[in-house]
């Protein structure tokens, strides 16, 4: 019967193991087989994106246990570049597994940041001059190109000026503007001092026009046009007058017709010769203006008041930019004279708003970012933002990228007329702010306000604060805009279940009995508000928990499980039917652009270090124009340092601890206080006082009656110990005294009576506390309530997925599977998209098979049926601390439960099976097994064992799952446990510490739970005289095994430190109370024989770094930069020396956020800063390196623009030389031919010029003099800076000197 | 001299005169007639097809065709690294496989390349051209000489120059006629085009964005459609308003995984 007793215990204890073994806590990479379990040590300093991301992931998946569908190879390799892939891609990186087989030739292993061919700079094509960022220099050459080491087109070739050609003005490079004008044949003038787009096209608009009177057909006819074109034609050219001007006395009557014009959005007057004159307008006089041209500016007024188009019958004045264009009359509009007239852009969106030519707006699927109220961020599984744009009268929606990668955010201008929307898809930074809980040292006491400054700067993330209980509350950063998951089998799905586990958190329920009610803590854990919390945080983290899709269907995506088995609290109705409410979007909300400056440093687009041009021109059109453009730096990429490594560790709160919270009893505190009392006493009776006072408080702290009683009787009965003990030690005093023949007198012969009056009070008091111990004062019962945040995952079956598209919104792969778990999307990325059920009929549950090719070494599946199988190792039976791997495979994907007894259904099963409960058609499972021993069956008897049965049933997508259990069989065998314990890890890894430390926080990962000690000398075990905390639970162990943790001192800086460990404490003499873990009591079941012990040391080295960390001379600073273009591409490089080994991580301070300089991590970081405008560049930079050293230095320089053509100071004839003096270094030539009539001898190009000889210093041009011919000099500086095609830095007119 | 005979003298001299003129004009009618036979003339096909507007025609049609074919492709006739979108293969012009980073641009010298791939689609069309040419004019008993062929493209605003430099002598019996240097000029905005798609392709790979509404409203005579896909890559639909004509292109950088 005892042996059956003894049996359901360990049955009762295995559940309780499996619950903790099987499923997601301890799951952990595997490759092919156990012995493949790799521990990545992510303080490498591989520093590229890929890496530094699966460095990210690598602390979920390691730090916290959790698995990647990654390859192990993957995570270690990192990526390799391929130079040219089989499908034509140049320079690309691929993981290293995949890399070969995509590559037209052998890969490089390393990143394409560190091949010179793949980096990215400037293409320049000569011969069309235009420009291409981001290019390669092999794929520039290749094709013609010239390569610039920089890669964002600022270069002097790539410097755009305004080329006027044909009438037209076009924002190009001085090649560019050339080409045209020789491909056209036409001529052009290309102003370098024209270096805004806008000021530019502006320029197109006020070109010299006037009537080129001329003779055909024996009339005086006439064309309207520019000078050139009339000198070609060999007319009169009259500037600002039209054909029909009657000094003109030509053929042409004015304002005959009104219509359109190629290239202008007005409507314009034609005359009779078909010319075009003024803008439209009536009556016709005011345009006509006596035949001279009249401006755009000083033509009819289209607007009045809000309304643009106010006056389009009467005025033909449109503005594009404005709403208004060109075109046909249509029916319903009306006009005074003509067929056209200014058409209304404008447009009218879904909810009758109207919005203006040129505006865009966010549109959702549901609601966005953070129910304020909840604390909790609620974009929706399926959903995605869209930015819908109004232009020339048509709506386009866009979608932004998919799985809420990128999100919309809006702004608002105020406009005459009221406001304008400006929209754009930017990237979503919500991985950001998930890493920030990993950052900083977990030492560091200002680290949980560090990361919620950290997050609160950054406008994707919010500090979502857990507050259950006054014992269990922590704040997490959290994306306000979580990112959608991808599900798919060879996708990133294990990743995303990793994310949900951060909120994976265990509350301890505490109740204590009191002498008249019972004391709880936490007990808010039992209670469905720690289910709607926990769930608020796991929906807040991505597509986790118990959520709605974006079309409303519920799914329930969370477990709480109980160590006391009971039912937990599951959500409410109320939170249930808030949550449906967020499939509906939210007229008028949308997501705040925010202030992006640390995101754009990271580009090397510091908004600080100078300001951008804004254009001066404040009419509305160019007001909104600049709200559209600047849109173009309110979006941007990827941070360079878009994750950073850092310590695990996921707490910031003040205090807080996420998981497991400290209870503290109030005999516990009190202790504290009475131990003090106790060494300041002097004297008998205060010796007496602190000694009754210290023996009530043990009593009542180790019996764990204190924590039972209210602080009334605690406090009384402390004081009735320090009443006793005094009376008792004044007695002791006086009695000593007495003895010793001092003159005390009748007050110590008192004192001394009371003695046994002291020592009455203190047996009584101490027998009551034993009375209130048998009554069971004081006694804990602990309930640890574990929160499982599983991935959101669509309804099973395929009944929905019709509804994709319906929503007025585009059908996307991640809305589709969405709606259901059977939705697969055709036709995808064409017109004929559509989401359907891809398995309609399907009613067969999956077929379960063991997965054969993984098992660990030495282990096989047998007696294998349909019903089953039995697991077995070489010996039989399962050899306790062998970390078993094994897996079931499926005939299609399911997701698969277990239970330790017989169920009914699938929904009945209460355990995960495997490391990821995503539908996969291969399961892995993980089983660490126990020994049977810690599972409660005593004794070592070679031949016990013990048998277990799981019961699997595994669903697949359409819900179907099989209705007999799959049965899983194994026995555990006695525990012939005759060796030692392994010491498998350290922490920190590295041996290197930061200068100038006392002492380290070290770890210690125990292959099994053992007792450790360490000293500094290497003696045997029970010698050693310092004991480790060891953390020996089941449920404690980690992928790297038991943990047992101290602080080492360092001293003369460096250290070695010897530990060893006892294994089974369970057989120790001494084991900790079940009570109270602080107290230890005498084990019944003790046998330190049987325990084994390391005979040999492990070795803890520690070395402090040899120095602090320096910043070398940084590199500019203290220098003006000059630069002929704007913006300028500075880089700045920081070397750094000692502390460790003179790595280091370098950041800059820039608007109070710290960013990482892109390429860093070595002894030389350098950041390319892209935007620098002309004024002082001030940068604090910071460096960091691996064990924590700091050095801080500053750059600190100049930004100079050169933007001038040189200008000549003097001219002079010298010994039959014509000389010029320019006022910066420059070169120079000259042109001495006549030019045509009616054109400007400066009219050549720089590169057509004669040159002139230049001095050493380049100031003084030189070249022969002939005072017959005038000399039209052109200096260009070392920027290139010239005066222009048809303008001159000086003119020598002949016969002007001598 | 009396009057009969300075009647009859006179009709001699008239006589002489009339004569000589009509010695003249034979004269000048046979000069004419030899000269005209010594000089080279342009041969009367007489069937509507004149070898320059064949050729000329002939070179339109095949540059207009290749364009046609490339535009929607994203500037290739037979795009290598491209992504499928409503049927049609669209090349990438800047790309990056991977996450987080910006993309590389594949074809920084993109109008040359554009330029080129004209050029190898239709210089079989053409040299094809010239050959059917010679087969016709041969089956009609002309005899045509054929040089090598110096082609080349030139994209310019609003126009691709084609030029065809290639000697062709063709003999009719006593008829010869030397012909070389084509030159043909099509309407077509690729160079447009070509520009607004490097620029696309150069600003996402610094900013990875394309603002491409800003663009629109700045340069009214394009309208640009940008689509997001699933996997990150963007399309850009390029549109020249007055001809009609769209190029496509495809873009993906700084791609954000979904999951991890």
């Amino acid at each position: 019967m005892k042996r059956v007793n003894k049996k359901h215990y360990g049955k009762a204890v295995f559940q309780i193991f499996l619950l903790l073994s099987l499923t997601f806590s301890v799951s952990y990479l595997i490759r092919e087989s156990s012995e493949n379990v790799v521990i990545i040590n992510y303080e490498k300093k591989n520093y590229d994106l890929e890496a530094r991301l699966l460095g990210f992931v690598g602390k979920l998946i390691f730090g916290e246990g959790f698995v990647s569908a990654l390859e192990v190879g993957d995570l270690q390799d990192g990526s390799n570049t391929c130079l040219l892939s089989k499908d034509g891609k140049i320079c690309q990186e691929y993981i290293a597994s995949e890399c070969d087989s995509k590559c037209s030739e052998t890969c490089i292993p390393t990143g394409k940041k560190n091949v010179a061919s793949c980096k990215p700079g400037t293409c320049y094509n000569p011969v069309e001059g235009a420009c291409s960022a981001g290019a390669t220099q092999g794929a520039c050459s290749a094709n013609g190109g010239e390569w610039f080491d920089d890669p964002y087109e600022n270069i002097q070739e790539c410097r755009e000026g305004c080329c006027l050609i044909g009438g037209q003005a076009k924002f190009l490079t001085e090649q560019q503007c050339n080409r045209q004008s020789q491909l056209l044949n036409i001529d052009k003038e290309f102003r370098p001092d024209v270096r805004t787009e806008i000021q530019c096209l502006d320029l197109g608009t006020i070109k010299e026009e006037g009537a080129c009177v001329f003779e055909k057909e024996f009339e005086r006819t006439c064309k309207f046009t520019d000078k050139s074109n009339c000198l070609k034609i060999k007319g009169d050219f009259y500037s600002g007058k039209l054909c029909s001007n009657p000094e003109l006395d030509t053929i042409c009557e004015p304002q005959k017709t009104t219509n359109c014009v190629d290239g202008k959005n007005e409507v314009y007057w034609f005359d009779s010769c078909g010319n075009r004159e003024n803008i439209y307008s009536v009556p016709k006089a005011g345009s006509f203006k006596n035949g001279e041209v009249l401006s755009k500016i000083d033509s009819c007024t289209l607007s009045s008041g809000n309304n643009q188009l106010a006056n389009a019958n009467t005025c033909g004045n449109c503005n594009y930019l404005l709403g208004s264009t060109c075109g046909r009359v249509s029916d319903g509009e009306k006009v005074a004279v003509g067929d056209f007239i200014c058409k209304d852009l404008s447009c009218i969106d879904e909810s009758g708003v109207k919005r203006e030519h040129g505006e865009s707006w966010c549109s959702y699927q549901g609601t966005i970012g953070v129910d304020k109220q909840k604390n909790r961020a609620v974009d929706t599984p399926g959903s995605r933002h869209f930015r819908e744009t109004c232009v020339n009268g048509e709506i386009e929606v866009n979608p932004c990228a998919d799985y809420r990668n990128e999100i919309c955010v809006e702004s608002q201008i105020k406009i005459p007329s009221g406001e304008f929307s400006s929209a754009a898809c930017r990237i979503n930074r919500a991985q950001e702010c998930l890493s920030y809980n990993f950052e900083g040292d977990k030492d560091d006491i200002d680290r949980s306000d560090k990361i919620k400054s950290k997050c609160e700067k950054n406008p994707d993330c919010f500090v979502k604060e857990v507050d259950v209980s006054d014992k269990f509350n922590f704040n997490i950063c959290a994306p306000k805009y979580p990112s959608g998951f991808t599900r798919e089998e060879n996708g990133r799905g294990e990743g995303a279940e990793a994310i949900c586990a951060i909120a994976n958190q265990k509350c301890q329920y505490v109740k204590v009995k009191g002498l008249f009610s019972s004391k709880e803590v936490n007990k808010e854990c039992l209670q469905p508000e720690f289910a709607e919390e926990m769930n608020d945080l796991c929906m807040s983290l991505g597509d986790c928990g118990s959520s709605v899709n974006y079309n409303g269907d519920y799914t329930s995506n969370y477990k709480i499980t109980r160590t006391d088995n009971k039912d937990s609290a599951s959500i409410s109705q109320t939170y249930l039917n808030a949550l449906l409410r967020y499939g509906d979007p939210i007229k008028g909300q949308y997501a705040e652009a925010g202030d992006l400056s640390d995101f754009y440093g990271e580009l090397g687009i510091p908004g600080m270090l100078g300001t951008s041009e804004v254009p001066t021109d404040t009419t509305e059109g160019v007001v909104k124009m600049a709200s559209l453009t600047s849109g173009m730096l309110g979006v941007t990429l990827m941070a360079a340092n878009f994750l950073n490594i850092a310590i695990p560790g996921l707490t910031y709160s003040t205090g807080a601890v996420i998981s497991t919270m400290p209870i503290a009893g109030s005999a516990g505190e009190i202790s504290v206080v009475a131990a003090n009392p106790g060494m300041m006493a002097a004297g008998g009776v205060l010796a007496g006082a602190a000694i009754g006072l210290g023996v009530v408080t043990m009593l009542l702290q180790f019996t764990g009656v204190g924590g039972g009683l209210p602080p009334a009787v605690t406090y009384t009965l402390m004081a009735a110990g320090a009443i006793g003990g005094a009376l008792a030690g004044a007695a002791a005093t006086a009695s000593a005294l007495t003895a010793t023949g001092g003159t005390v007198g009748p007050l110590l012969g008192g004192l001394a009576s009371a003695g046994p009056i002291g020592w009455i009070i203190l047996v009584v008091v101490v027998i009551f506390i034993i009375i209130l111990k048998i009554l069971g004062i004081g006694k804990a019962k602990k309930v640890d309530v574990q929160f499982q945040c599983k991935i959101w995952e669509a309804p099973t079956g395929g009944t929905n997925c019709d509804e994709c598209g319906k929503d007025g919104f585009p059908c996307s792969r991640y809305a589709c599977q969405s709606l259901g778990q059977t939705c697969s999307i055709i036709n995808e990325n064409t017109r004929e998209v559509a989401c359907i059920d891809s398995n309609p009929n399907d009613v067969t549950p999956p077929v379960i098979k063991p997965w054969n090719d993984l098992i660990t070494q030495g282990h096989s599946y047998n007696d294998i049926s349909e019903n089953g199988f039995k697991l077995e190792s070489e010996q039989g039976c399962l050899k306790p601390y062998t970390q078993l791997v094994f897996g079931v495979s499926l005939n299609e994907p399911g997701r698969c439960m277990l239970a330790s007894e017989d169920t009914d259904k699938f929904e009945d099963m209460t355990e995960d099976f495997g490391v990821s409960q995503l539908f996969r058609t291969n399961h892995t499972a993980i089983f660490p097994v126990p020994d049977l021993q810690s599972l409660g069956l005593q004794g070592y008897d070679p031949k016990l064992q013990e048998d277990y049965s799981l019961f699997l049933r595994c669903e697949d997508k359409s819900g179907n799952s099989n209705v007999k259990e799959y049965e899983i069989n194994f026995c555990i065998g006695q525990a012939d446990n005759f060796e030692a314990p392994i010491i498998q890890s350290r922490e920190p890894n590295s041996e290197f510490l930061k200068f100038g430390v006392s002492s380290q926080k070290v770890d210690i990962y125990v292959n099994e739970p053992s007792e450790c000690k360490w000293d500094v000398s290497d003696k045997e075990y029970i010698l050693m005289g310092n004991d480790m905390i060891c953390e020996n639970d089941l449920e404690d162990q980690t992928i790297k095994g038991w943990k047992c943790s101290d602080k080492f001192p360092i001293s003369n800086g460096a250290g070695n430190y010897y530990v060893r460990c006892k294994d089974q404490p369970w057989l120790a003499n001494q084991i900790k109370s079940e009570d109270d873990e602080s107290v230890y009591v005498d084990n019944p079941k003790a046998n330190e024989s049987k325990r084994n012990v390391n005979s040999e040391s492990y070795l803890f080295s520690l070395k402090e770094s040899v120095s602090e960390l320096k910043i070398d001379p940084i590199v500019p600073n203290g220098q003006k930069l000059e630069f002929g273009v704007e913006p300028a591409s500075v880089e700045v490089i920081v070397s750094t020396s000692g502390g460790m080994d003179g790595t280091a991580k370098c950041s800059y301070l820039i608007g109070g956020h710290q960013i990482d300089f892109v390429d860093t991590w070595k002894k030389t970081s350098k950041q390319v800063f892209q935007t620098l405008y002309p004024g002082n560049v001030n940068l604090p930079i910071v460096c960091e390196d691996l064990v924590g050293n700091k050095a801080e230095g500053e750059a600190n320089f100049d930004i100079k623009l050169d933007v001038k053509a040189p200008s000549i100071a003097r001219i002079y004839v010298e010994s039959g030389n014509l000389k010029t003096v320019s006022d910066e270094k420059a070169q120079c030539v000259y042109s001495a031919e006549i030019p045509e009539s009616g054109f400007s001898g400066c009219k050549y190009d720089f590169v057509n010029g004669t040159s002139m000889i230049t001095n050493s210093e380049g100031r003084v041009h030189s070249t022969s003099f002939e005072s017959a011919k005038t000399y039209y000099i052109k200096c260009k500086d070392e920027f290139g800076w010239t005066p222009g095609s048809n303008r001159c830095s000086a003119i020598v007119k002949r016969g002007t000197i001598a | 001299m009396d009057n009969k005979m300075r009647k009859l003298v006179n009709k001699k001299g008239q006589m002489t005169i009339f004569v000589i003129i009509a010695i003249v004009i034979v004269a000048i009618l046979i000069i004419l007639f030899v000269f005209r036979k010594n000089v080279e003339k342009p041969i009367d096909f007489n069937e509507g097809s004149n070898s320059v507007p064949f050729v000329e025609g002939c070179a339109r049609d095949s540059a207009k065709e290749a364009l046609d074919l490339m535009l929607p492709q994203g500037g290739f006739v037979n795009p290598k690294n491209y992504i499928s979108y409503n049927h049609i293969n669209i090349t990438y012009l800047c790309e990056n496989v991977g996450y987080f980073e910006p993309c590389v641009n594949q074809h920084p010298v993109f109008l040359n390349e554009i330029r080129d791939e004209i050029y190898d689609y239709s210089y079989n069309d053409i040299d094809e051209c010239f050959l059917s040419f010679k087969d016709e004019m041969e089956s009609k008993n002309k005899q045509v000489e054929i040089g090598e062929m110096n082609l080349s493209y030139e994209l310019a605003p609003n126009r691709v120059k084609i030029k065809i430099d290639r000697n062709m002598k063709i003999t009719d019996g006593d008829k010869i006629s030397n012909l070389n240097n084509f030159e043909v000029e099509i309407m077509h905005p690729v160079y447009e085009l070509a520009n607004v798609a490097n620029e696309i392709a150069s600003q996402e790979a610094k900013y990875c964005y394309f603002e491409y509404v800003g663009y629109m409203l700045t340069y009214p005579q394009f309208t640009i459609a940008e689509n997001t896909l699933s996997d990150s890559t963007k399309i850009y639909s390029i549109k020249d308003n007055k001809s009609g004509k769209e190029l496509n292109i495809a873009t993906r950088g700084c791609a954000i995984p979904a999951g991890i």
